[in-house]
């Protein structure tokens, strides 16, 4: 079966990767700007990222035929300083018109403070500005049930902002229910510890439904997985889920999303 | 900013005040029910049985460990411990309601970002 991989920080993972998850089926990688594991100290430094999200990734996807997506920002975790965030936030236009920029990501929260939110408040301005669609991220553990309410507020704040044209990612069991009455799509990720197990993103896609929301692993430099989609996939059918409603969930659900801007232009 | 919970960091009866404010989501204003069927009924106590059985004993063994090496005190342990009275409870939601007793309650942003990690369990205040 075919899957998209609609959040993958390839940045951070070796070309093996690359071939496991093509051997896998996977069609796609849709990678949001983030945090590398360190602040950078000057815009520069994104720069030179954003060059590499935009140019070197969808080359090292191709080798594999992997059709690869990117997403623009500066990510939360280095929002505390607003004056580097300010520098990042003037680079980004000049990024928007690259062939595999799909949108404004993944912007957010990551422990609520003040400066966050400004920042926040910039990147959704800038989505409105230029009619980007929004990747969001939602604050870890303890801090997740506060910040998805807080983002999701910050977003309706825009009526010029379409909800469906906003993803809301790493939604858990306490907070999906808030994204999915704001009427934007929900985003869950599979992480070994720190997200949602296989099991637990089946059985909320059980209850909540499989309309407006994907799945993905969000592999990064952290302990992560890029072949937990098609695990996740196996795990449905040994639920039951018979091949068309996996195929929904990962397949038909993400270009649903994705094609709301006309430069994903994935043949399936 | 946001007034502090009151009571002291972790304990049972802070714990039990965190859970009564906490919001109730959709799912559970709105009531339990299946919006996707699988297409197939399988066992899932065969699948998932040994799975849970082996997470439940691993708690267990981690509660044990941290009785004997006097570090039972720490407020992530507290907040385990009292988030564990939601698997007794019905209402097909005690995933959800684990997830809201671990979690921050208070609605305002905070000054500054401490640092960018997360601990797992709320430690009872709200930073001014």
């Amino acid at each position: 079966m075919k899957f998209i991989e609609p959040h993958g920080h390839m940045v951070s993972r070796v070309t093996d990767d690359y071939q496991n998850m093509a051997m896998a089926g996977c069609v796609a990688i849709c990678e949001p700007s983030f945090w590398a594991g360190y602040d950078r100290r000057n815009e520069h430094g994104f720069y030179d990222y954003f060059r590499q999200l935009t140019e070197v990734e969808p080359a090292r996807a191709a080798n594999y035929g992997i059709r690869h997506y990117c997403w623009m920002c500066i990510n939360p975790k280095e929002a505390e300083d607003l004056g580097l965030a300010n520098a990042v936030l003037d680079l980004i236009p000049e990024f928007l018109d690259k062939p595999n920029v799909l949108g404004i990501g993944e912007i957010g929260l990551n422990k609520n403070s003040k400066n966050e939110l400004i920042v926040l408040e910039k990147h959704i301005q800038l989505a409105e500005d230029h009619d980007q669609l929004i990747l969001v991220h939602t604050p870890h553990l303890e801090d997740k049930l506060k910040g998805t309410q807080l983002i999701v507020d910050a977003i309706k704040n825009h009526s010029k902002i379409d909800p469906s044209r906003v993803i809301i990612d790493h939604v858990e069991e306490h907070s999906i229910a808030t994204v999915k009455d704001a009427g934007m799509w929900a985003g869950i990720t599979l992480y070994p510890e720190s997200k949602t197990t296989p099991n637990r993103a089946v059985d909320m896609l059980e209850v909540y439904g499989s309309d407006q929301i994907w799945m993905n692993a969000a592999c990064d430099w952290g302990q992560s997985d890029p072949m937990s989609v098609p695990k996740t996939m196996q795990v449905m059918k040994k639920r039951g889920w018979s091949e068309e409603q996996i195929q929904k969930i990962v397949l038909q659900n993400p270009v649903s999303f994705m094609k709301q801007t006309p430069k994903f232009d994935l043949d399936i | 900013m946001t007034a502090g919970i009151g009571t002291k960091k972790g304990s049972a009866i802070e714990w039990q005040r965190v859970l009564r404010i906490l919001p109730l989501s959709g799912r559970m204003r709105k009531g339990l029910r299946m919006k996707t069927t699988p297409q197939t009924k399988v066992n899932l106590v065969d699948l998932g049985f040994m799975d849970a059985r082996v997470k439940l004993i691993e708690v267990a063994a981690f509660l044990d460990r941290m009785e004997r090496h006097g570090q039972e005190d720490d407020f992530r342990v507290a907040a385990l411990k009292n988030v564990i009275d939601c698997l007794k409870e019905g209402g097909a939601n005690r995933a959800e309601r684990v997830l809201l007793g671990l979690s921050d309650p208070s609605e305002e942003p905070i000054e500054k970002a401490p640092g960018k990690g997360a601990s797992g369990a709320w430690p009872g205040e709200v930073s001014a």
